[in-house]
């Protein structure tokens, strides 16, 4: 697949639910694979009830009582892909993989060997679904398997998308699979794209969700409609991101910018004089190399998009992949790959005859990494993906009410304005939803600077005068007498050294029984610590310590 | 013949290009820290795989403020063992509430899910703050010590470090609320003078911040107080419901 003038025609095959084939769940049983307590994958059984990718756990369960959780495991998808990509390459030379359920490549060979475009899609839909058990493609429940042919990425990965729609709503098609071959030329891809919503430049080229959403809100809610604007216009309004979205919406290239074939000689190997026949020394070799290429490619300043893995064993058996990511293979991504490929090729029957010998790593196509993120694969970062399985597993060791995420609620008191919610309630990805600070105001909250620890119960304490006897505040905020010691919950008492006060609050007075009235002040002791102490029906708390 | 020498020559060139290539930056092996703080850390920044301990009354603002840069930049935060962690204070440090986790009641673990949890923080998170260590065995803290290294993270203790052996101790030597007189004002910034020392150089750096300044961030103080700070002996343990 060189980069040339012309966009190639592709075929992307698609299983969008590859999760929860990976995991083993048939057709007919209701399951759902989860991260980050979000639905990532879910089977036809599941998806008839109205399970929809997005929905967070409870409401999935809320809708399907009897639905089988599972774990997502990014290792097994990799692993059981390999045996479908295995399958299909066989009648196909150059097979690209982006990610487990997700392949790609140039149509022109293939079409030519079988006498068309529509007999070569059935013939690798069929590939599949006998290499991949779990489809049970006797069972007749189709729609989890899509073929797309098109002129460019992403008119094959949209006519993918529609082609797993288009085969649940025909019935009585065992193989399950409906291929959706969009006419070649320009014209018929751009007459294609047109009545299309925008939604798909989020799903299948990776735009921002953000972006789209502002496309929706500008009334911009078809391709068509977007691909009709004045290219300039579009640069102007919306920078790179918007004139890449533009240019993919009239049916243009949708490479990423700056995209050019590596140096001929630029690769990575190791050979190994003992045939290895474990996977992890082979995994700890690939980051090795993987690390090396990556140092090669940033002196550049160069990301690797398209990667090619060849591992090949003592008996000459060879295992050789494309891996493609549009946004740049980073140095955890390569490894994640080779580790599917190599940990999926000793899984395969008859796979492996012996240990393996060579590892080579050779970049196909590199990019200019200009550190832009063009948010592709809804702009999560590798680190969000770390955080999110690590508080998924640390939720499991310690239950879920107890891991905590901030959320704006709102208040006056140092307590109020931000509360803690645990994650099976709040999305820990996405904070947009809880942490949208409304710009209102708040009259009567203390100003900054806050303090560092707010007890979140308040101890209780006694405010002092010179002559011993708890100070007073009355309605008007008068104090009897001025604060001279403080005796934290019974512990000898501070010297006040300075204080400030009182600041009245009377909240909720139209509401009886949620209706208070305190007065705050703010006081450090001669131990050097400053508090915040607030006074209600003539009872002294510390509610927050500037620690 | 032509192809066999070529093909030496490039090898050759290969091997040549590390040696005379410019040195790797050292952005990805330590993580920014705030200006104000960045003379009390070696290499002016947070090394990966390194502990930090903060200590005296002020550690809490201290162990945030050191964090805060980090997390800003993109790393993600665990805190373990702080319940009252103050929400408003810490965003006006500069820490991205976004990828601020936390973790609770955690005191009431067993040794080995505490171990598990920890191995768990350490794999995804790049920030931890840790205050208290209950039940942590020495061999278990060398363990996560050793995973710490591995995987690149940064452990802030605040208190008593416990087994945990710290490579920079961050102490808090005096502090002075500027702002609250006798009945008026408020409280608006604090003088903090800080202390680190290293296991590594026995050198003892001094600096003076105001943490928090007037907006809540940390700032570094023009020049030295001449004033009479008060020694911050004062326990803010007493107001933690454990210990």
């Amino acid at each position: 697949m060189s980069p040339s003038a012309e966009t190639p025609r592709l075929v992307v095959v698609h299983c969008p639910d590859w999760s929860v084939v990976a995991a083993g769940a048939s057709p007919a049983e209701p399951a759902a694979v989860l991260h980050a307590n979000r639905v990532v994958a879910r089977t036809p059984a599941a998806a008839i009830v109205g399970v929809r990718q997005g929905h967070r756990r409870r409401e999935a369960q809320r809708i399907c009582p009897s639905l089988r959780i599972i774990d997502h495991d990014p290792a097994r998808d990799g692993r059981e892909f390999e045996a479908a990509v295995r399958s299909v390459g066989q009648i196909v030379p150059r097979l690209e993989t982006t990610e487990p359920g997700l392949l790609t490549f140039l149509a022109r060979g293939p079409s030519r060997y079988f006498g068309g475009e529509q007999a070569m899609a059935v013939r690798v839909g069929q590939l599949i679904l006998d290499a991949v058990p779990a489809f049970d493609a006797a069972s007749g429940i189709a729609g989890r398997l899509g073929i797309g042919i098109g002129d460019g990425r992403f008119t094959a990965g949209v006519a993918a998308r529609l082609s797993t729609h288009l085969a649940g709503h025909l019935a009585g098609n065992l193989a399950g699979v409906q291929p959706a071959i969009v006419a070649a030329g320009e014209a018929a891809t751009r007459e294609f794209l047109a009545p299309l919503p925008v939604a798909f430049l989020r799903d299948v080229a990776g735009v921002s969700a953000d972006f789209v959403g502002l496309l929706h809100r500008l009334g911009l809610h078809t391709l068509g409609q977007l691909a009709t604007l004045p290219a300039a216009d579009v640069l102007a309004r919306f920078g790179q991101p918007g004139a890449f979205a533009h240019r993919i919406a009239g049916g243009g290239d949708d490479r990423p910018p700056a995209t050019i074939s590596a140096p001929p000689d630029l690769l990575v190997m190791r050979t190994f004089d003992d045939p290895v026949h474990l996977l992890d020394p082979l995994v700890f070799t690939a980051k090795q190399l993987a690390q090396e290429l990556h140092a090669m490619l940033t002196d550049d300043g160069r990301v690797c998009t398209r990667l090619a893995v060849l591992a090949e064993t003592e008996h000459g058996e060879r295992s050789e992949h494309l891996w493609y990511r549009p946004a740049g293979l980073s140095v955890a991504a390569i490894i994640e790959r080779v580790r599917w490929q190599l940990d999926g090729w000793s899984q395969q029957p008859g796979g492996l005859s012996g240990g393996i010998v060579l590892l080579r790593l050779i970049p196909d196509e590199v990019r200019s990494d200009d550190g832009t993120q063009l948010g592709f694969w809804g702009g999560r970062s590798e680190a969000d993906e770390w955080a999110a399985r690590a508080v998924a597993r640390v939720a499991g060791l310690v239950g879920e009410q107890h891991v905590l995420v901030p959320a704006w609620h709102g208040g006056r008191q140092p307590a109020d304005a931000y509360r803690w919610v645990s994650v099976d309630r709040a999305d820990v990805g996405d904070a947009t939803d809880r942490l949208l600070v409304a710009d209102l105001p708040w009259p009567g909250q203390l100003p900054s600077p806050s303090p560092a620890m707010v007890l979140t119960d308040a101890v209780p304490a006694k405010v002092l005068d010179d002559s011993g006897q708890v100070v007073r505040v009355d309605g008007r905020g008068g104090l009897s007498a001025t604060p001279a010691m403080v005796s934290v919950q019974g512990r000898a008492a501070q010297a006040v050294t300075a204080w400030a006060g009182p600041w009245p609050l009377d909240e909720r007075w139209w509401d009886p029984p949620n209706h208070r009235r305190l007065a705050r002040f703010q006081i450090t002791t001669a131990d050097g610590v400053a508090l915040l102490a607030v006074v209600e029906n003539q009872h002294w708390w510390i509610t927050a310590v500037y620690s | 013949m032509e192809r066999g020498s070529l093909q030496a020559r490039r090898e050759r060139l290969t091997q040549l290009v590390p040696k005379v290539g410019p040195v790797a930056f050292a952005r990805d092996r330590v993580l920014p820290v705030v200006p104000a703080l960045g003379s009390l850390l070696p290499e002016a920044g947070l090394v990966r795989g390194s502990i930090v301990g903060c200590q005296g009354g002020t550690a809490l603002s201290v162990a945030l403020a050191t964090v805060a840069e980090a997390s800003a930049a993109g790393s993600w935060l665990a805190c373990v063992g702080l319940p009252s962690l103050g929400l408003r204070a810490a965003e006006e440090l500069g820490i991205a509430l976004e990828r601020l986790v936390m973790v609770a009641d955690s005191a009431d673990l067993s040794e080995a899910s505490l171990a598990n949890m920890m191995s768990a923080l350490i794999d995804g998170f790049d920030l931890i703050v840790l205050r208290g260590t209950p039940g942590i065995g020495i061999a278990t803290a060398r363990r996560l010590q050793a995973r710490l290294q591995a995987r690149g993270a940064v452990l802030v203790v605040v208190g008593n470090p416990g087994p945990f052996i710290c490579d920079v101790t961050i102490t808090g030597l005096g502090s002075q609320w500027e702002g609250l007189g006798d009945g008026s004002g408020r409280l608006a910034r604090r003088r903090l003078a800080l202390s680190a020392t290293g296991r590594r150089s026995p050198r003892v750096r001094e600096i003076e911040v105001w943490l928090p300044g007037a907006n809540g961030g940390i700032e570094p103080t023009a020049s030295p107080s001449a004033t009479e700070m008060a020694t911050g002996t004062g326990s803010v343990v007493a107001f933690l419901p454990t210990g």
